[in-house]
């Protein structure tokens, strides 16, 4: 008997398919975003894992300055430690063919077994090779580069690139490309994005770099792998004891290496993302749903008290109604599920360009899929069961008579009305609106929700600008920072100063500490500045210089809140080279900042509170453009400098990055902007007309004209819509207030920038949407029966 | 004046002359079809009518169910066209007017009453008759017309807050707001017991009497029909019988 009214539901599904599609293409999209967020966050994990575990990517990091090589069977014996490898590392300035100004390279050494392609690997971080061969043990100028370094360059095997070791301008010939698992993420300390053209890492035989660095029977950077079960900070407290007296700085577990931390960002914010955007979209699709089968249901009520006295059980016809909300929500799981499985494939390729892992083929997650489809239809059953319990209770005597008008009262409200001599017309949209607040609220929500999702799409541009802008224009206004390989005489900063082209030169001393408030603590550097800067300027929220003050310390805002700590508080500075002192200092002035977690003083305070002589560790440049190519040629020849960065590259590189990716998620967003505005405003506008036709069609038949009709139509809409940009704004903000939260990292910040440019465009999306889905559906008027209308009654 | 009326048993040519000598004729309907095509068959709803009404008639047309009165009815007040044939409103035709025409006729000339009510529901009886007071020339205020059909004190009501009676006359009362040269009602009393019944149609019959409205009726109630000045009872599509009642009772007096 059933089969019956499957036919039914079948002619009804085709008579109502742009409604019906409407809201499965709501559901589809909340799918897309679960299965893309949470496929590609499973695949990125299992990658991760896979390659971690596969080239035994360590747990814990230590640099010093030089460290006899038997002291890491000291190392090797602290409780819980499973490998020790030691490496020689150095940063160095390096020039690259096709390139004006320097870049900055980190030279890995590589063990003698670990070149013998033979042996079982054992090391620690191996490292993976994706063209040509690893160096030769004894071949000084042999080096295999970083794959992204490589490529971002346009090197080929064979291809040469001179760097500074140790003073001395060396050539290195690439005989191979590799990945690592310590730079699937590759930047620069310190950088806020990638920059693959300027930074590159290069492997070599450790004999050669024992003898470039002087560090023949010694090691300078060591990594410990730790058996399960054992706890990382004791085995760090070890490390930092056995290596203070050979300089060390403070070991560190893989939380905080740079590379695992953003990755590990990464998948937090995929998390985040994968849950909160389909609850959004799928709540609205269960309101839709709602909403249109109770207006079915209305409508229906003869069919279904027919059906009720024919014998048909309330379950019977409860069910029939229910399959249909069962049967979009499947269309659009299974929509979802394609379109989810093509964005993670987009996304991956968007990752592969920052992420480098040896294999990045996504596969899509059948598991993912499946929750996403019970995901899909328990939504779906919310909006069906409420709407159709009704059909349950309904008594077939009762059903059959027509329904008494929709109850209205009169109340304070009326009186404005009157007060404000408003016409009928209008009148009677206000009352339905006001007569149904839960339906309106809903709907006023659901159409500002895609003002919101439009506002998010654009704020990150916004904040994206001002962040560049505050970071690289306001604050910091340097043409070129220059890094010493060790601290040297404030001298230095002559030789820099007499360049022809350098306009202004300031000297910076920065040293790595560990700062302790309490029980919170965090490794960083403080960096000391000159009293009288131009060039490096600390500021406010509201972008303006804060003063420097003569001794304390000052903290970026986030690393004072890391550290629980404002002005006015003390904390412990525990130095973490030469001397390794401990001194209290108080805390004087908290600076605005969007990058890393910085600290600064008065350079000649820092030195007065170290007790050391004046010692400089680079100087920020202010040049002459024109004279650029002769200042980076000076750069790349200076001795001893680690490291060169030249702001203007680096902007450019981060604009690059940004635009390449801002272009893939910005079209995911206004896709999603679409579906929500066009999905809710057109189904909006459908249950709209369902419920009006009738009103609609008797003022036709008593003489209004086709214009007057959609104008009260398409009214109640605009009503809708207009009220609803407000609440859109507002949801918006929270939005975009969320994904300030979201991204907040200790390695960037975003601001929370919402401009007007942002507010107005997102209005008028939304507005078009509404009168795009209304004039769509005010065509469905224009084709309506009067005489059927008016035979029916409800 | 050529005088055509549809062929009929009672047919009293010599009353009838008189009357249109004195009367004006508000529509003429000249051979008209309307043929409702299905898949596969054709449904003729109305086969060849030719009528003539004249101003101030209260006309009841009766049939049973599928006869062709209402799709007649939905022709002369505009809200549906016919397969061929013609319908003259005074000297409008009908069809020959464009959609805009045609809602400009219903506007200014017609007032509907339907089966259903059809009050918009979040409007007060004063409210839905202003609704059409707002677009007519002429019209009276929604007081006046309530207190035509003796619902003065419900002014304010919601439809929800009235009877089916009630409702009834309101939609009477705005039919009438704007004084229509015709009245077109669709089964007026079908959805209403017998006491609610006839003071609907002591509504309707005063609003003819005292405004000199041309009002039309269709019922599938025959003793309807005794109130009325004229009686058109439709089978098939076709006019059976066509006889003006010598005798009009009150609707008080009629028996069903």
């Amino acid at each position: 008997m059933k089969a019956t009214l499957d036919r039914k539901l079948i002619r009804e599904l085709r008579s109502s398919a742009g409604t019906s599609l409407a809201i499965a293409i709501v559901i589809a999209a909340g799918v897309a975003v679960f299965v893309m967020a949470l496929s590609t966050l499973s695949f990125l994990k299992n990658t991760r894992q896979t390659y971690y575990d596969r080239y035994r990517f360590a747990d814990i990091f230590a640099t010093a300055k030089r460290v006899p090589n038997h002291i890491s069977d000291d190392i090797g014996k602290i409780p819980g430690v499973a490998i020790v490898a030691t490496r020689v590392v150095a940063d160095i300035t390096i020039s690259v063919p096709g390139l004006n100004e320097p870049a900055s390279g980190r030279l890995v050494s590589l063990s003698l077994q670990s070149l013998d392609r033979h042996s079982k690997p054992t090391g620690l971080n191996s490292i993976h090779l994706t063209r040509g061969r690893l160096p030769t043990w004894d071949a000084a100028d042999e080096v295999v580069a970083s794959e992204a370094f490589f490529i971002a360059n346009r090197l080929t095997l064979g291809s040469k690139i001179k760097g500074l070791l140790n003073g001395r301008l060396q050539e290195m010939r690439i005989v191979g490309v590799a990945l690592s698992p310590e730079f699937v993420f590759q930047i620069r300390s310190g950088d806020f994005l990638p920059d693959d053209r300027r930074f590159g890492v290069f492997w070599t035989s450790r004999q050669h770099l024992e003898a470039a660095f002087d560090m023949k029977g010694a090691f300078n950077d060591v990594s410990v792998r730790i058996m399960r079960g054992t706890s990382s900070q004791s085995v760090i407290s070890r490390i930092d004891q056995i290596l203070e007296p050979f300089g060390g700085i403070g070991a560190y577990d893989r939380t905080e290496q740079i590379s695992a931390r953003f990755l590990d960002d990464e998948i937090k914010q995929l998390r985040a993302t994968g849950l909160v955007v389909p609850i959004i979209f799928l709540s609205v699709a269960a309101f839709l749903l709602n909403v249109i089968l109770a207006r079915r249901i209305e409508l229906q009520r003869e069919a279904i008290a027919t059906l009720k006295a024919f014998g048909y059980s309330g379950t019977d016809v409860a069910w029939h109604y229910l399959k249909y909300a069962f049967l979009i929500a499947a269309v659009g799981a299974l929509l979802g599920c394609i379109a989810g499985t093509w964005m993670a494939r987009g996304v991956c390729e968007m990752y592969s360009h920052f992420f480098r892992f040896p294999s990045f083929n996504f596969r899509p997650s059948p598991e993912v899929m499946a929750v996403a489809c019970l995901i899909s239809i328990a939504s779906a059953s919310v909006g069906g069961i409420l709407a159709v319990s009704r059909v349950m209770k309904m008594q077939p005597a009762e059903a059959m008579r027509p329904p008494s008008p929709s109850k209205y009262v009169h109340n304070w409200v009326d009186l404005i009305w009157k007060t404000l001599r408003l016409s009928p017309s209008v009148v009677m949209i206000l009352r339905r609106l006001r007569r149904r607040p839960i339906t309106t609220g809903i709907s006023m929500f659901g159409i500002g929700l895609a003002t919101a999702v439009l506002m998010v799409s654009n704020f990150a541009i916004d904040a994206i600008d001002t962040m560049i802008d505050f970071q690289f224009t306001v604050a910091q206004r340097h043409d070129i920072q220059v890094t010493f390989e060790y601290p040297t005489a404030p001298s230095s900063v002559n030789e820099l100063g007499n360049m022809d082209g350098v306009m202004c030169v300031e000297p910076f001393r920065s040293l790595p500490v560990r700062l302790t408030n309490g029980h919170l603590t965090h490794r960083t550097a403080i960096l000391g500045l000159e009293q009288q800067r131009n060039l490096y300027r600390l500021l406010n929220s509201n972008s303006n210089p804060i003063h420097l003050p003569h001794s304390g310390i000052v903290l970026s805002d986030k690393l004072a809140e890391l550290l629980g700590v404002s002005v006015g508080g003390d904390l412990t500075i525990e130095v973490l080279e030469d001397r390794r002192q401990k001194v209290l200092v108080a805390v004087t002035g908290i600076t605005t900042e969007f990058s890393g977690t910085n600290a600064y003083m008065d350079r000649h305070a820092l030195h007065r509170l170290l007790q050391e002589d004046s010692r400089i560790s680079g100087a920020f440049l202010r040049i002459d453009n024109l004279k650029s190519r002769y200042i980076y040629d000076f750069l790349q020849r200076i001795p001893r400098t680690a490291g060169v960065s030249i702001k203007s590259a680096a902007l450019k590189s981060i604009r690059e990055t940004i635009q390449k990716n801002q272009l893939i998620m910005q079209s995911f967003n206004s896709i999603f902007a679409a579906i929500i505005a066009l999905g809710v405003v057109y189904n909006m506008a459908r249950i709209t007309m369902a419920e009006q036709q009738r009103d609609l069609a008797t003022l036709r038949v008593i003489g209004f004209t086709q214009m007057e009709v959609s104008w009260m139509f398409l009214s109640e809409l605009m009503i809708v819509a207009i009220f609803a940009i407000p609440l859109g704004w507002l949801v918006g903000t929270g939005l975009c207030y969320a994904t300030v939260k979201g991204f907040e990292s200790e390695l960037y910040r975003i601001p929370l920038v919402i401009s007007r440019k942002n507010l107005l465009l997102s209005a008028g999306v939304t507005l078009l949407a509404a009168i795009i889905s209304g004039l769509i559906v005010r065509r469905s008027l224009n084709q309506v029966n009067l005489v059927e209308v008016l035979k029916s009654h409800g | 004046m050529k005088m055509t009326f549809a062929p009929g048993p009672n047919r009293n040519d010599s009353t009838r002359s008189a009357m249109i000598r004195d009367k004006p004729i508000v529509f003429r309907v000249q051979s008209l079809c309307k043929v409702y095509p299905l898949d596969e068959v054709s449904v003729h709803a109305l086969r060849g009518i030719d009528l003539e009404i004249q101003a101030g008639d209260f006309t009841v047309l009766l049939g049973a169910s599928g006869s062709g009165k209402s799709t007649l009815l939905n022709m002369l007040g505009g809200i549906d066209i016919p397969t061929s044939g013609t319908i003259f409103y005074r000297d409008q035709n009908l069809t020959h007017s464009t959609a805009k025409e045609l809602t400009m006729y219903r506007r200014q000339s017609v007032g509907f009453v339907f089966q259903f009510y059809n009050l918009i529901p979040s409007l007060t009886a004063g409210e839905n008759i202003a609704l059409v007071t707002d677009i007519s020339d002429s019209a009276m205020t929604p007081l006046e017309s309530l207190t035509m059909v003796d619902l003065a004190d419900r002014v304010n009501s919601f439809p929800s807050q009235l009877s089916g009676g009630e409702q009834q006359r309101v939609a009477i009362a705005r039919a009438i707001a704007k004084r229509p040269d015709v009245l077109l009602c669709d089964e007026p009393t079908g959805a209403l017991d017998l006491g609610t019944g006839v003071g609907v149609l002591e509504a309707i019959s005063t609003v003819n009497q005292s405004l000199g409205t041309t009002t039309i009726v269709i019922t599938h109630n025959v003793s309807i029909g005794q109130m009325a000045d004229r009686i058109v009872t439709m089978r098939d599509g076709r006019i059976v019988e066509d006889r003006r009642n010598t005798q009009k009772l009150s609707p008080r007096e009629l028996q069903w």
